[in-house]
């Protein structure tokens, strides 16, 4: 707990001088609404904003995991064959040039105000980050592990599920986290360009009717939802690695 | 004469480009502890890897308990210098790996694993990670891995090569007491003569790449051996004979 004392000192600090910049330079709240202001507005339409939160959730963790068990499938064909990474790898590259903004509206064109282009945008997001981690992870195996398997007369699968894919684990995690930072955003983005609930539509709402403390309001409840959901895979690696946790020393810089 | 434990005639191999392996001989016979020593880099390891399977032969035969070896994997325990223990697995469960990769059930593996915990020193450590564990204690680890596997031939690439002199001396003094007890068929790759002569029967000098055996030193000192022993003239003229072998001064334990 300690370790995240510098961080919150900037954070508050940060929030100090805005406070500030607001009170002293009398700037409207339709323009720039400072912090308490901000806060006494979404503490006010809490009950619309909790009523939005649960679907971008909802969609986030949903598409996140389809993405997650994608990803973990095709790095399996990856790994077991040349041509299928040959095949694919390029494709996944493209999907990341994609420019989501315009995306996204085209997305919900095609697919309505549903759940469906939430999920297709996280997925394309979040399914590279991971699939990348994954097949790198792969690649660090031990050659002398390896080839202790190899002389003991292990099998593709078992040298698979018993050598590769715990190898890999470690890198598997930190694509997690990179991909979960981007997914609330990527469902804001879908829920942005239309879409009958969620944070998205309610910023795009808020907007609309010129109200910036809503707006600045839904966008405090994306970070949160995001760090805690980044904290979350903070918490299942340490589960999931306890090898880690017993010896290595850089388990102390997340505490 | 005993019955041959492992024979090999004639090998030869390619380490991708690197020819490793030319013609090489030599006959270990069952029960019997044997030592392959010689330059860096002659192919030492290349042996064990293409007995293995790792590296595929341009000629040759091996044998093993009399039988031809056709398909490589069931005949050799090989235990790779940096002993490779999964930093995921307990020691107990990276003891009980070769086992269970050949099929036995985890239950069972670690049934037959307990009786020799002790034996390893390695009582009352069965659940710490391989990053917990000394040098020393990791190699015993890889070595009852090797072992439990339960086949004929033990093939181990200078398990102790990494440790320091002293936990070095202790493991070869350990290894005695414990081979004297089980009589594997061993066969060792070290580069230090003075462990060599300590725990073999017979040691095979190699020549530079490729290798072949350049000389047969038989070592007929009685078990039990124990440290005392290095001291002995008897222990030296072994010592030297070999460094003669390999052309480097007789002093010193390289």
């Amino acid at each position: 707990m300690r370790r995240a004392i510098p961080a919150t000192i900037l954070f508050l600090l940060l929030l100090g001088t805005w406070q500030l910049y607001c009170t002293l330079g009398h700037i409207g709240n339709d323009v720039l609404p400072s912090p308490s202001h901000v806060a006494r507005a979404g503490w006010d339409d809490r009950g619309d904003l909790w009523a939005n939160t649960l679907p971008t959730l909802l969609a986030t963790t949903l598409g996140f995991t389809l993405a997650t068990v994608s990803a973990f499938l095709l790095s399996l064909l990856i790994d077991r064959w040349n041509f299928a990474r040959q095949a694919v790898m390029p494709a996944l590259i493209v999907s990341q040039t994609l420019p989501i903004v315009v995306l996204a509206p085209l997305v919900v064109i095609w697919f309505g105000f549903g759940l469906t282009p939430k999920l297709i945008l996280v997925a394309l997001v979040t399914f590279f980050p991971v699939t990348v981690a994954l097949v790198e992870g792969y690649s660090t195996t031990d050659p002398d592990a390896a080839a202790l398997f190899r002389s003991i007369g292990a099998g593709w699968w078992a040298t698979f599920r018993k050598l590769r894919l715990p190898t890999a684990l470690p890198s598997f995690f930190t694509g997690l986290r990179i991909a979960i930072t981007y997914a609330v955003v990527a469902t804001v983005f879908a829920e942005y360009a239309g879409s009958e609930k969620g944070l998205g539509i309610y910023m795009q709402v808020a907007k609309n009717s010129f109200r910036t403390d809503l707006v600045l309001a839904a966008v405090a409840v994306t970070s949160a939802v995001t760090l805690a959901l980044f904290l979350l895979t903070h918490l299942i690696e340490r589960r999931v690695i306890p090898w880690r946790t017993a010896t290595d020393g850089r388990w102390e810089g997340t505490k | 004469m005993t019955s041959a434990g492992l024979s090999v005639q004639g090998l030869s191999a390619h380490w991708d480009d690197l020819h490793v392996l030319e013609g090489l001989s030599f006959t270990v016979e069952e029960g019997q502890f044997t030592s392959i020593v010689g330059p860096s880099g002659c192919g030492k390891s290349s042996t064990f890897a293409a007995l293995t399977g790792e590296i595929p032969l341009e000629s040759g035969n091996v044998s093993v308990a009399g039988r031809p070896v056709v398909e490589h994997g069931r005949e050799f325990a090989w235990m790779p210098q940096s002993g490779a223990l999964l930093p995921w697995r307990s020691a107990l469960d990276n003891a009980t790996l070769g086992l269970e990769l050949s099929g036995t059930p985890r239950a069972q593996a670690r049934e037959r694993a307990l009786p020799f915990l002790e034996g390893f020193g390695l009582e009352g450590f069965e659940d710490s990670w391989p990053s917990e564990l000394s040098g020393g204690m990791a190699q015993r680890v890889a070595l009852l891995r090797t072992v439990l596997m339960d086949r004929p031939v033990l093939l181990l690439d200078e398990p102790f090569g990494a440790l320091d002199a002293l936990t070095r001396r202790a493991m070869q003094d350990w290894l005695e007491r414990l081979w004297e007890k089980h009589r594997w068929t061993v066969v060792l790759i070290t580069h230090d003569v003075r462990e060599a002569v300590f725990l073999s029967d017979r040691v095979f000098v190699y020549s530079d790449r490729p290798a072949a055996v350049a000389a047969t030193v038989e070592i007929d000192i009685p078990r039990p051996r124990r440290l005392e022993l290095i001291q002995t003239p008897q222990f030296a003229r072994m010592e030297s004979e070999i460094l003669t072998h390999l052309s480097l001064p007789s002093s010193g334990s390289k």
